[in-house]
């Protein structure tokens, strides 16, 4: 397996929510991890947040991911962690990030794309 | 050409403001904090936006933040209404650099009236009478100092040159304080208003307050819509406006008005603005300019019969002046009361739910408010909530009628100033009429209206 390959599967892992991939047998053990900002949070942590939402910091155009980004947002549920950018919010050229405040899984957006959302609209709800 | 207005403020103006546009076939946006959702003219306008959480600083008066939205919104217009940014000559020329029309007058302008020192030095040029002392900030050696009091003679007042509405002022009555008193108003002033500048002027001991309203196109016409007396004041703070002044002889009033018009030309004024004038024994003594619609606007609204802020609107989009000077036609009397959200005669603050609110009405009387039952009152802005104007053919009859609407508002959930207007409405010192502005205060200090 190619650098290449690991990466591409990293990538997969992080599209489906997957948080680390452990292969295991009697000749020993194999972890490969998500990437620290896609990794799963702990159970615990991901209760802590299940009531909340991420709401807008500022006013913009709703954008789920940077216009230079190639890559569509990952497929909701999605895992973030803190202070992970999860969306941008847009004004003309200016693009403000959306950060998560806490880790958690994040549902879908809870606006379409482009919308013109005000200060502290619900972006995103964490499952 | 504007299309679209931000409405770059909240509560009874920003609803005042809604009102003009709609008038004129305009567009309103309002932004708003997020304690101000349910505002009124928030539900009416054709788009609002939050941008920002309840304190003013990290919305109404966030420039960076409402220019923002007025680009989301295609708005291509700002009005500040009064207050937060309508005399910030920064925010203005932040306007203007963004290519949007700022409704006021230009960021130069608001400049130079903003600086008090520069506005007074203005004044003079333009003959508009000051008060007695010099046109430049006071020297920072103690000697220079005293020398430029004694050339004014004593009481004498000093003044922040980026202060106004009442802030950043001491009284100084005799040459043992005054360098003290420099040195402290100099330090406040610097921490207050950024600018450490300060100037020195006779000290008026018992004046009235009289503005003159003025409004001025960018085609190099200006007028003059009368007066307005607001000597019913606390603290600084006005609580009862009338027009026409009591006592005061019309063509006085004309001649100052007029000053002030050719005042607007000589400056390069444009829109609507108030000179603020201290008058006593007979005199006029410019003190400031209000570089904004004012809250007591109405009050000359009801005795000329000519739409403020849809003059303001027509001036920014370039229009000439709808009427002139001798157009302008004064008709009966008007008084306005200011209704607080405050304890009536301790004037503590009293936000919260208002669960009944009932508006007066019947002839002569008009209400601006952006009150509704079941609106709650934040605790983090201005405490007005309504503006209650009468209009009679005499004082008496304004008075009559002010008193009227007021026995007939309901304001319930929340305690109002409505007490206290009712009383000062039957104090003899009012009902006379051309009392000086330490009348309420010295009223208030003897334990007039105090709770039996």
């Amino acid at each position: 397996m190619s650098g290449g390959d690991i990466e591409a599967l990293r990538a997969l892992m992080r599209r489906y929510g997957i948080a680390e991939v452990v292969y295991e047998d009697a000749t020993g053990r194999i972890s490969l991890p998500a990437g620290r900002s896609d990794a799963l949070p702990s159970p615990a942590a991901v209760a802590r947040s299940s009531l909340t939402t991420i709401q807008a910091p500022h006013a913009g155009l709703f954008r789920s991911h940077h216009p230079l980004d190639d890559m569509p947002a990952a497929a909701a549920p999605r895992p973030v962690r803190k202070g992970d950018i999860v969306a941008y919010l847009q004004v003309g050229a200016l693009l403000r990030p959306v950060v998560a405040p806490r880790d958690g899984r994040l549902g879908p957006p809870l606006v379409a794309e482009g919308t013109v959302t005000g200060y502290c609209s619900p972006l995103f709800a964490y499952l | 050409m504007i299309r679209r207005v931000l409405i770059a403020n909240r509560g009874e103006i920003a609803l005042r403001i809604q009102r003009a546009c709609r008038d004129m076939g305009l567009e309103s946006v309002a932004v708003f904090s997020e304690a101000d959702a349910d505002l009124r003219h928030v539900a009416l306008a054709d788009q609002s936006l939050c941008i920002g959480p309840p304190p003013a600083a990290k919305s109404y008066l966030d420039g960076r933040e409402i220019l923002l939205a007025a680009r989301l919104t295609g708005a291509d217009a700002i009005h500040p209404g009064y207050g937060f940014l309508s005399e910030n000559a920064g925010f203005a020329e932040m306007v203007e650099a963004a290519g949007l029309v700022f409704i006021g007058p230009p960021s130069a302008a608001i400049r130079t009236m903003g600086d008090k020192v520069a506005a007074k030095r203005a004044m003079i040029a333009a003959g508009v009478p000051c008060v007695p002392g010099p046109d430049s900030a006071l020297p920072e050696d103690a000697n220079a100092i005293r020398a430029v009091a004694a050339g004014i003679g004593y009481p004498l007042i000093i003044k922040a040159a980026g202060g106004g509405g009442g802030r950043g002022m001491r009284i100084v009555r005799s040459e043992v304080t005054l360098v003290e008193a420099a040195a402290m108003t100099r330090e406040e002033a610097g921490r207050a208003f950024g600018n450490r500048d300060i100037y020195i002027e006779k000290f008026l001991e018992f004046p009235r307050h009289v503005e003159i309203q003025v409004l001025a196109d960018g085609h190099g016409n200006a007028i003059h819509l009368g007066e307005r007396d607001c000597s019913a004041q606390r603290r600084h703070q006005k609580l009862i406006e009338e027009s026409p002044a009591p006592g005061i002889d019309r063509n006085v009033i004309d001649a100052i008005g007029s000053r002030c018009a050719e005042a607007c030309i000589a400056i390069g004024y444009r829109g609507a603005g108030t000179f603020e004038f201290l008058y006593e024994n007979g005199a006029f003594y410019f003190i400031e300019m209000n570089t904004r619609v004012q809250v007591e606007h109405p009050v000359t609204e009801m005795v000329t019969g000519i739409d403020i802020v849809r003059e303001q609107l027509r001036i920014a989009i370039g229009e000439r002046l709808s009427l002139a000077q001798e157009d302008v036609v004064f008709s009966g009397h008007a008084i306005e009361c200011r209704i607080n959200a405050e304890d009536a005669f301790r004037f503590t603050p009293s936000p919260g739910l208002v669960s009944q609110f009932v508006a007066p009405g019947g002839p002569g009387i008009r209400v601006d408010s952006h009150l509704y039952s079941g609106y709650r009152v934040p605790p983090h802005y201005d405490s007005l909530v309504a503006k209650i104007i009468a209009h009679g053919a005499t004082r008496k009859e304004a008075i009559a009628r002010m008193c009227r609407a007021l026995r007939e508002t309901t304001i319930e959930g929340i305690r109002t100033t409505i007490p206290l207007h009712l009383r000062m409405l039957d104090e003899p010192g009012f009902v006379a009429g051309g009392f000086d502005i330490h009348h309420l205060e010295r009223l208030l200090q003897g334990g007039w209206g105090a709770p039996s």
